[in-house]
């Protein structure tokens, strides 16, 4: 069983074990041999997604949206979570509710509805737009990730900090959060994925190839129909899927350990 | 005039809710409203504006061939990757879960990348693969059969294409969910069903699953919803081809936003989809709420 268990994660893995092995390959020889390994290692497939298209700029902006994404989306659900832990405020059920609901509403209701406001401040083919969308898209799931993880620390640590002269606040930041550090990991890896590899509305929000994120720049690069540059595709593809990848194996514990303990229960 | 008083745990909740409480109604309650809103109106051509037309887009949609196309697919699409998911989820988790397996942290990290894969990433690999020149038709010339379709380009077998790539990328989630759960089970239960000499199959089935099976209801119904909703496998793998054959209502839905421009034909196709969803959707916050 030991060895099927070794070959059933060979055989997940073995789609992206061919992107990497492409991606050093010429797409001449990728269509004439598509199970072959090159020889030598061809590293022209990156000079060309790196040297003769938009890639670098559309990194940045995906690094940039993906980054700012991040940030409010900690200190919102942070904020979010501890109130949903801590404190009993009308409405609370109406928000939860509403929140375990959106996770249900379809991207399209979602787009069309605001759309004429996008357009209207400016936020359409502008990163800003992007980050405002992702940042609330985040916030269902993690918010009530980390409202799982604060539920878990006992309320008497912040009232013993607040018997010592304390703000609640202050005795939230210096005595609660730093506890909740692993939650706070899963949180910003949750929504670095999004953030990172959302397509849909990056497709409708970011028109021109400049602006575009990476997922965007792969559709695009893709093409509809005729054929297809596989080696500075797979070069391309690549040089996006790895970020998430480093990220999610560096935080993976606690992701893992998120969505086991506080987002499915 | 009405004072609304605000006090106690409300009033100290509100710095706290206050950045959260303006995302959601800018951008979940408004859009929402406003599309559902949307799907009343109907647009003019070339974008010269919009009237109030009541059921018209409802009536049209259910007119449309295509939707109902659309609706058949997704429902194929959704039963099969959350079928699938499931059944080879739980036995994948289930191999996992042997007590001699080693290292089995590390199998667990490296079976979640694919979900960890950007999904534009994964259909233009899965589009390679399925191609007609590709390592699959490569593999089955190999061992000998002369003429494999063009998986992708061949209406019986593109929907099909696109659930494998769907699958690829949701089933680590599954694994990983399902395994966390069968860790977590009470181990007495089970010595107590070996020495009423309960085999390991009527343990799996009267013990494991019921054990289970809050947990894996909500991963169920999450599951659904997430892939009813999927827009970029078939965008990048088909498009919706050939002969939409592989076309699904998010993605129909965004062609007619988007591509001819009638956004109140699509945010009534949206509203179709939302009421399909409100079914699991109320599963699920059942389940997460009794949790709690």
């Amino acid at each position: 069983m030991n060895i099927i268990a070794a070959l059933l994660v060979i055989l997940i893995l073995s789609p992206l074990a061919m992107l990497v092995l492409n991606s050093f390959r010429e797409t001449s020889a990728i269509y004439e041999n598509p199970l072959g390994i090159a020889e030598k290692p061809y590293f022209g497939n990156y000079a060309r997604i790196l040297q003769n298209t938009t890639f670098g700029r559309n990194f940045a902006n995906s690094l940039l949206v993906t980054v700012v994404t991040v940030s409010l989306c900690i200190v919102v659900t942070t904020l979010a979570g501890y109130a949903m832990s801590r404190f009993n405020f009308k409405g609370k059920n109406a928000l939860i509710l509403w929140l375990l609901a959106s996770q249900a509403f379809p991207g399209i209701l979602m787009i069309v509805g605001i759309f004429s406001m996008l357009t209207r401040y400016s936020l359409q083919n502008n990163p800003l737009g992007l980050i405002i969308l992702y940042t609330t898209f985040t916030i269902p799931f993690c918010s009530w990730l980390l409202k799982g993880y604060f539920d878990a620390i006992p309320r008497e640590l912040e009232e013993a900090g607040m018997i010592d002269g304390c703000t609640r606040f202050k005795a939230m930041r210096i005595i609660i959060v730093p506890m909740a550090v692993p939650g706070i990991i899963a949180v910003g890896t949750f929504a670095f994925l999004l953030s990172w590899n959302e397509f849909f509305f990056a497709l409708v929000v970011m028109r021109d190839n400049i602006n575009y994120t990476l997922p965007v720049f792969l559709s695009r690069f893709l093409g509809t129909g005729g054929a297809v540059e596989w080696g500075p595709l797979s070069a391309g593809a690549l040089l996006t899927a790895l970020p998430p990848i480093i990220i999610f194996l560096f935080s993976q514990k606690y992701l893992i350990g998120g969505l086991t303990k506080g987002a499915l229960k | 005039m009405i004072k609304i008083k605000i006090r106690g745990d409300t009033l100290r909740a509100i710095p706290y809710l206050l950045p959260i409480l303006i995302a959601i109604a800018f951008v979940s309650v408004y859009p929402f409203v406003n599309g559902i809103i949307k799907s009343l109106y109907t647009d003019q051509v070339f974008g010269t504006g919009t009237y109030f037309s009541g059921w018209e887009n409802f009536q049209e949609v259910f007119a449309d061939n295509l939707f109902w196309v659309g609706l058949k697919n997704n429902l194929v699409w959704s039963f099969s990757c959350v079928g699938l998911e499931l059944v080879i989820g739980m036995l994948i988790a289930l191999v996992l879960n042997l007590p001699y397996i080693k290292f089995r942290s590390i199998h667990r990290a490296l079976i979640l990348l694919p979900w960890a894969t950007t999904p534009v990433v994964a259909a233009l690999i899965w589009r390679y693969i399925f191609g007609v020149m590709g390592p699959l038709n490569e593999m089955l010339r190999a061992i000998g059969i002369a003429n494999p379709p063009g998986w992708l380009i061949t209406p019986g077998y593109s929907l099909a294409a696109c659930i494998v790539a769907n699958i690829w990328i949701g089933l680590p989630f599954v694994v990983v969910i399902i395994l966390a759960g069968l860790q977590s089970l009470p181990t007495e239960a089970y010595e107590a069903a070996a020495i009423d000499g309960a085999g390991p199959f009527r343990r799996f089935f009267f013990l494991t699953i019921p054990l289970m099976k809050s947990l894996l209801l909500i991963l169920v119904t999450l599951t659904t919803i997430w892939t009813f909703n999927m827009f970029d496998i078939v965008f990048s793998m088909t498009n919706g081809g050939p002969g939409n054959s592989s076309l699904l209502l998010s993605l129909y839905a965004y062609q007619n936003a988007f591509a001819y421009y009638q956004q109140g034909y699509a945010s009534a196709i949206g509203v179709i989809c939302l009421a399909i969803l409100l079914i699991p959707v109320a599963f699920y916050i059942k389940e997460v709420r009794s949790e709690n």
